[in-house]
């Protein structure tokens, strides 16, 4: 079945009101919308019998709860002005949501309750939050940045992200995109460069194991937009795949089979794709 | 409705995988012109992609140079969300049973709730 919802909460928004990002879980049954100043929780139910309800509301202070407060209450508090950031990544897990600004922090909220779990500082202000991502089975946190930096959280024990993060920085380019495999044991770094770096999420301080370098062989130098989002698959069980969302179609001049939508890339280490194994491959296998 | 070699403005946004790809080729993807559209390949004929698009966009005016609309792909289904907060879904129906994944797609619909 299709659906459509629009996810709005009387008294606290205008419906012309724009959220700064937006998340949705890996399963699918969480939905995320981050404001300036608090962010909504939505229950997705999965079987469509009942609309999608409000879990939890929060702010950028310690105040969260079931319901947000009235629209006034928070033009008066003194909080709204001093935590005015400018959200704008958001990750969802099944119980945690992680919200990163142009600040040098992730506030890390328990998904259920909006309660503060952790507060995540980043290197510095100058090197912004560009990419965030959890691992489908919420371990790891990654966050991209803008001079290159990789920072990977781990949940630990006790799932309060305390413990030492890995840190990667392989060319000192931009970090666009970050994604996982849907069994988390792989992460992809998608760079302004057009780079996609492959690194096993158990041995990340060991670098990316595979690379990919999309040439200048469409008529057109790469662009810094060019890929615009990235997600894996394994189709095969053996081959390490990947499917592209460009801003500019690609077309190949080899015809792959199955066809491929045209801006639908398959990236395979056996065929003809317009993108390059730019290093070294040991294996593609998961 | 077969949408194979279905044309739309090529320009996407976001793009999200079905997890049990094994089983099922499919990918979810939000187009810059907010399209939420399904793309599969079909059991029985392996070289036709398929699309189901939903039959509202999303309201993307604001992502055109960042995009922060997002998309989801579970086993069961498939989200769109945009910066206004309008959720779409696409939930796979089966028949009976949990049937295997490549007969999951096939029964996706557009009816509306």
């Amino acid at each position: 079945m299709a659906a459509q919802y629009i996810l709005k909460v009387i008294g606290v928004r205008n419906p012309a009101y724009t959220y700064q990002a937006t998340a949705i879980s890996a399963d699918c049954t969480k939905v995320a919308l981050v404001g300036l100043t608090d962010f909504l929780i939505y229950d997705v139910p999965a079987n469509l019998r009942y609309d999608p309800t409000l879990i939890c509301w929060g702010d950028l202070t310690k105040r969260f709860g079931p319901q947000p407060r009235s629209a006034v209450e928070l033009e008066k508090t003194k909080d709204r002005k001093q935590g005015a950031l400018s959200y704008y990544m958001a990750a969802l897990t099944n119980d945690i949501l992680a919200i990163a600004s142009v600040n040098t922090y992730v506030d890390v909220r328990n998904a259920r309750t909006a309660e503060r779990i952790a507060y995540l500082t980043l290197p510095s202000s100058e090197n912004q939050c560009r990419a965030l991502a959890f691992s489908p089975d919420g371990q790891n946190l990654a966050v991209g940045l803008s001079q290159g930096d990789i920072i990977v959280f781990r949940a630990g024990l006790v799932r309060d992200f305390s413990g030492e993060p890995v840190h990667i920085n392989q060319n000192n380019t931009p970090i666009t995109t970050i994604v996982f495999s849907h069994d988390s044991l792989l992460m992809v770094v998608c760079t302004k460069d057009n780079y996609l770096r492959v690194y096993r999420v158990d041995n990340l301080s060991a670098g990316a194991f595979e690379e990919y370098i999309r040439p200048c062989e469409y008529g057109k130098p790469p662009k810094p937009a060019d890929i615009s989002d990235i997600s894996l698959y394994f189709p095969f069980e053996i081959y390490l795949t990947i499917v592209l969302a460009t801003h500019i179609p690609c077309t190949s001049s080899q015809k792959p089979n199955p066809p491929i939508p045209p801006s639908l890339q398959k990236l395979q280490h056996q065929d003809k794709s317009p993108w390059t194994l730019a290093a070294t491959s040991t294996t593609g296998k998961n | 409705m077969d949408l194979s070699g279905d044309k739309h403005d090529g320009e996407e946004l976001r793009v999200a995988c079905h997890p049990k790809a094994k089983d099922v080729l499919a990918a979810a993807v939000i187009t810059r012109a907010g399209e939420f559209i399904v793309r599969y390949l079909t059991p029985s004929a392996n070289d036709h992609w398929r699309v189901r698009r939903h039959y509202e966009p999303l309201d993307l005016k604001l992502d055109q140079k960042s995009g922060f609309c997002s998309v989801g792909f579970s086993e069961e289904r498939a989200l769109a969300l945009d910066r206004r907060g309008h959720l779409l879904i696409t939930d796979f129906v089966y028949d009976g049973i949990k049937s295997t994944g490549s007969s999951i797609i096939t029964n996706v619909s557009s009816d509306p709730l």
